[in-house]
């Protein structure tokens, strides 16, 4: 059963269409027109921001700019973001499995199976440089969770669902990343200098940590979020 | 300005977002008890924020710099007086909502549905803390995300297609707005050069790119607020969410956005802003009240009728804008605004949650079916009449001091439209909150009943009762509280303050 | 033209292309796709934005801008593509008499 379609999208048939439709284009197009003005009008770039940032990239104890905006400067945003992901996954989950007649998981495949038993090894490996070279070039747990996580999927169409231990372990992987960086967030804020401010001779090492706890949990979440609809 | 001067401290303000978001986690790897933990960890971060409030009682307003970075290079939370009644509206509903859940999934209390609930519910409070205090525009998009996903997976949890379909439409339609918000939030830095309010208020002109954020930004908001004719997702989605979670999302997270419009609007977009500006969504407000309690009126199920009267209420909301443009009516506007976000919030869930409890209890919620609710019912039943009331806009409920002051904003502007709409939408109200109750009585003749009953639990039916009272409250102590918002006005500027009653 | 007016143009172009399909398309599946594309629109036109910046290196807080809007993007695809599924799956049982689900 298809969900009720939006006011005058139902389909040729619907009498808002003939209206609407020649209406919305031409919409769409005056506002790329007025947006792609107002692009071209923004005034010469003035900014400070950027330099300060760049100057403050030695003080935040990684190399890397990106990384640094997104696991010091901007932490907290990326605290929310990370419980995004997990937000996502617990509720797919959630959703999938109070709702009954699910379709049956896809069968193990033996081909699939044998070329995974060769590849596996390489994507762990590529996934660890990955999450180690986000400290001085583009990289990070972003990348390396999404890698882990890809490997994740693999295996579960090679295998079929995990047994109940592995579930559990799957769970703990979850939350770790969210746990561990809202952990040391309230640590040092009781440390006493403020709400995730990390101390600048450990900052490098608690960035290496909170980047490992979310590989995990991104990995974890991706994988969750695949097989939500697969029953257990 | 004004924010760079404000003390730095108050811990609190980044527990109440991390100490939920630590509880979701706890409650992913807990097997039975679920509610108990929850229960406590919602004690817990009400508490939390009524020492958040106390301390801008005490002290003023409060900034923390997250990472010790100042502005512009990291992110400040903000919590003014503004910030600290949603806050405190937040709490409070959030408190009541969560003993009511607790008891409301049912003797399988440890079942998956329940299991799941908690920690989404935790994440959802979570969210709405995060973006009140927020005060970096990029900070709001991450903190709208995880309000709009974690209401999303909320009402998805109600078994059933028209559940899952209402969720998907909210969905979209949530995206959507975000990705507006976004595209705002980019063009806003690519002219300005910097994401926090302190370093934007008073630095933004009107030049073509913060025309093309404000326009961009406030779209995406009213999307998320539900604004008249954006409001097609709110009725499916809040009558087939479970009832907790119906109050939770009337009450609370169209008000988050509307919240973010309002600070985005007096504080950042000043100098941008114009009355002129401010008539679509004062005349989409108008339009609101009017379509939504119309539509109220001929709804046939309590939940639907309910859902359609947030409609209504956001759209008073939206007509605070426009009277609070000019100075001399500012705070009488932003007054009521911030009286209606508490009395509405309070109402609301008040509604819902008695609203749920009939359902439960009777298995459907058709008005028309329900002779004889109130003598069965007669706890659940008061709360509704009393919510009702506030709705109304009756004295002395908190409904009533909002409508007030935003009566007089128009009143005294000479907006004849707006106060027009402000007394109908009032006597439409009555229209539809007496229809409940002019069926819902027992016909002594016939003595017919609405369907096989099932007690429903005490704290199901007194937490209802609690938030009802709890809007009468807030329009009874209408003083302390309009004199605490304006703690840290940089939103209204005031030369003295006078008396408003 | 710098390089980074056109890639601007062009992500504002997807952008609108994205709000157009999402607006106007009725099945959910449809308006998913929309939503990515509007959604890696308005990553180029941040990427672009950080490329004019007067440093020396391009702006690194667009780039965590990017980053955090793709993750957050991927998030919420991957819930609507969950519920849509759910969706589209033949009806379960009806529900229990005592389980009053609403």
């Amino acid at each position: 059963m298809t969900p009720m379609p939006l006011p005058g999208t139902a389909g040729p048939t619907d009498p808002g269409v003939r209206f609407l439709t020649p209406l919305a284009a031409a919409g769409s197009l005056l506002l790329f027109g007025i947006m792609a003005a107002a692009f071209r009008a923004l005034p010469p770039p003035g900014g400070t921001l950027p330099r300060s940032v760049l100057e403050a990239v030695p003080l935040s104890g990684v190399v890397n700019p990106v990384t640094a905006v997104v696991l010091n400067f901007r932490g907290y945003d990326t605290i929310i973001e990370i419980a995004v992901l997990l937000l996502t996954a617990v509720g797919a989950r959630a959703a999938a499995g109070s709702n009954a007649a699910a379709p049956p998981t896809p069968k193990p495949e033996p081909m699939l199976a044998a070329f995974y038993r060769l590849l596996a090894p390489v994507i762990v490996v590529v996934a660890g440089y990955l999450l180690w070279v986000g400290k001085h070039a583009p990289g990070g747990a972003f990348q390396a969770g999404a890698m882990l996580g890809a490997a994740s999927i693999l295996w579960r169409f090679c295998s079929g669902s995990p047994p109940p231990a592995d579930r559990r372990r799957q769970e703990l992987a979850l939350y770790l990343g969210t746990v561990l960086f809202c952990t040391i967030g309230v640590g040092a804020q009781l440390a006493a200098p403020g709400f995730l401010q990390y101390p600048p001779d450990w900052a490098g090492w608690l960035i290496l940590l909170i980047e490992t706890g979310c590989t995990l949990s991104i990995a974890a979440a991706l994988t969750v979020l695949f097989t939500a609809c697969w029953s257990t | 300005m004004v924010t760079e001067l404000l003390p730095a401290g108050a811990p609190e303000m980044p527990w109440i977002v991390a100490a939920p978001l630590l509880a979701a986690c706890a409650l992913l790897i807990t097997r039975r008890g679920s509610a108990a933990l929850g229960l406590t960890a919602s004690v817990g971060v009400a508490g939390l924020t009524a020492w958040l409030i106390r301390r801008l009682v005490l002290e003023g307003p409060q900034r923390m710099s997250m990472g010790g970075w100042s502005e512009p290079l990291g992110i400040t939370l903000l919590a003014d007086g503004l910030g600290g009644c949603m806050l405190g509206t937040t709490a409070l509903v959030g408190l009541l909502v969560s003993v009511h859940a607790s008891a409301y999934f049912g003797p399988h209390a440890d079942g998956d549905r329940s299991r799941a609930f908690w920690p989404l519910w935790m994440f959802l409070w979570a969210a709405l803390n995060a973006l009140i205090l927020a005060a970096d525009v990029f900070n709001i998009y991450v903190a709208l995300e995880l309000l709009g996903l974690s209401a999303v997976a909320l009402v998805a949890l109600s078994p059933g297609a028209p559940a899952v379909s209402a969720a998907v439409r909210y969905l979209m339609v949530s995206l959507t707005g975000s990705l507006c918000y976004l595209m705002g939030a980019a063009f806003l830095y690519g002219g300005a050069g910097v994401l926090g309010f302190a370093s934007l208020e008073g630095v933004l002109q009107p030049e073509p790119y913060s025309f093309i954020a404000l326009a961009l930004m406030s779209a995406g908001l009213c999307m998320k607020s539900a604004l008249f004719p954006l409001h097609f997702w709110l009725p499916p989605a809040h009558a087939n969410a479970p009832a907790p979670v119906s109050a939770a999302l009337s009450a609370l997270v169209v008000k988050a956005s509307f919240f973010v419009l309002l600070r985005l609007w007096l504080g950042v977009f000043d100098r941008i802003v114009s009355p002129e500006m401010a008539l679509i969504p004062g005349l989409l407000g108008a339009a609101a009240v009017v379509a939504g309690s119309v539509r109220a009126l001929s709804a046939p199920r309590l939940k639907q009728m309910i859902a359609y009267s947030t409609v209504a209420q956001i759209g008073y909301l939206f007509m605070g804008l426009p009277l609070g443009m000019s100075p001399a009516t500012r705070r009488a506007a932003v007054g009521g605004v911030v009286y209606l976000v508490a009395a509405h919030a309070c109402a609301k869930a008040a509604a819902f949650l008695a609203a749920g409890n009939v359902l439960q209890a009777y298995g459907h919620d058709r008005i028309d079916d329900l002779r004889g609710v109130v003598q069965q019912m007669p706890v659940s039943m008061f709360a509704f009449a009393v919510a009702g009331v506030s709705l109304i806009g009756l004295p002395p409920s908190g409904g009533f001091v909002a409508k007030w002051l935003l009566l007089s904003a128009a009143i005294a502007e000479a907006q004849w439209g707006y106060a027009t709409v402000i007394v109908a939408g009032g006597l439409l109200a009555t229209a539809y909150v007496f229809r409940v109750f002019s069926r819902s009585f027992r016909n002594v003749s016939s003595g017919s009943v609405p369907g096989a009953f099932r007690k429903v639990s005490g704290r199901m039916e007194w937490s209802a009762l609690m938030l009802a009272l709890c809007s009468m409250l807030i329009g009874v102590t209408g003083a302390y509280v309009l004199e605490f918002m304006q703690t840290g006005a940089s939103l209204i500027d005031l030369p003295a303050p006078e008396a408003t009653r | 033209m710098q390089p980074s007016d056109l890639y601007g143009t062009a992500g504002i172009a997807l952008f609108t292309l994205g709000l157009y399909g999402a607006t106007r398309l009725g099945q959910p599946m449809r308006q998913v796709l929309s939503f990515n594309v509007a959604s890696t629109g308005a990553s180029m036109f941040l990427i672009a934005i950080a490329h004019r910046a007067a440093s020396p290196l391009p702006d690194p807080v667009p780039h965590a801008m990017v980053l955090t809007g793709i993750v957050v993007a991927v998030s919420a695809t991957a819930l609507a593509l969950v519920l849509i599924n759910i969706l589209g799956r033949p009806p379960g049982p009806p529900p229990t008499p005592n389980d009053h689900g609403h």
